[in-house]
């Protein structure tokens, strides 16, 4: 994907969050999923401005080291989105594998989760803090 | 004991010790598995994992649960949900990426309701910490 792409993608997704939430969507935990892959383009368009190879880089390796090569890049040129990137990855990927254990969250917990979003990762612009 | 000196008797030379080991499962299993973790520089990961996990209480075990396609696949059992608590795994495997880099880790975190540990531990799961 290209930059622009990530940016319309993280966009549409933060609408549809916006759009369950304005029509009191009873399945919480898939908030925290669409919630992750809003924060992932976010993410993936900060790398792409600092590492312009990085889709390249990213599409030469095997589907299943994606998640853990973005993590690793987000250490490298984000660490302080780290922390809670990783957290809300970790949460949305339980959601995804286990989904026996859904409908589990309660809107406590889900706003702790959509707080990573609107006030971690959102804001946070393509440069350093350093 | 018996058992052991007879053990012991046959063991002469590097041959019967080869032979030995082909033809007693656990104890090839147990080479092979050290010998795994040798080659792999896996000790200091898990060093420093335990360092790291010790002093939360509410984090019970660390195990690794798959290898594949070179990403360590960790899970951790906790106490009972608590975002704070898994910020601070999020913390500790950040760091974990950082000393370790090219390495690739993959995590995930379950209550200890929802997954039950002596299942992991029966299945032979390599457990990285298990508070006990």
């Amino acid at each position: 994907m290209q930059l622009h792409e990530h940016r319309k993608q993280w966009k549409n997704n933060e609408k549809l969050i916006e759009w369950l939430q304005e029509n009191e969507c009873s399945y919480l935990d898939w908030l925290i999923v669409i919630a992750f892959y809003t924060a992932l383009h976010k993410v993936d368009e900060l790398i792409h401005f600092k590492f312009p190879d990085y889709e390249k880089k990213k599409n030469s390796l095997k589907d299943t080291t994606h998640h853990a090569y973005r993590i690793q890049m987000v250490i490298k040129h984000y660490r302080d989105l780290h922390d809670d990137f990783h957290t809300l990855y970790r949460r949305s990927r339980k959601l995804r594998y286990y989904q026996n254990r859904l409908n589990i969250i309660k809107k406590p917990e889900l706003t702790r989760y959509l707080n990573i979003w609107y006030d971690k990762i959102k804001p946070r612009k393509p440069y350093p803090t350093s | 004991m018996e058992e052991l000196k007879r053990k012991s008797y046959e063991i002469k030379d590097f041959e019967t010790i080869r032979i030995t080991i082909e033809n007693d499962k656990d104890i090839s299993n147990n080479y092979i598995s050290v010998f795994k973790q040798a080659i792999n520089y896996i000790q200091p990961i898990y060093n420093y994992i335990r360092k790291e996990v010790r002093s939360f209480e509410k984090i019970l075990a660390v195990f690794l649960h798959q290898k594949v396609d070179e990403i360590y696949d960790l899970w951790f059992v906790i106490d009972e949900d608590n975002f704070n608590l898994e910020m601070s795994i999020s913390k500790i495997i950040g760091d974990l990426i950082e000393i370790f880099d090219p390495i690739l880790f993959d995590s995930l975190s379950f209550t200890k309701d929802e997954i039950d540990i002596e299942e992991f531990i029966k299945d032979d799961y390599e457990f990285i910490f298990l508070r006990r």
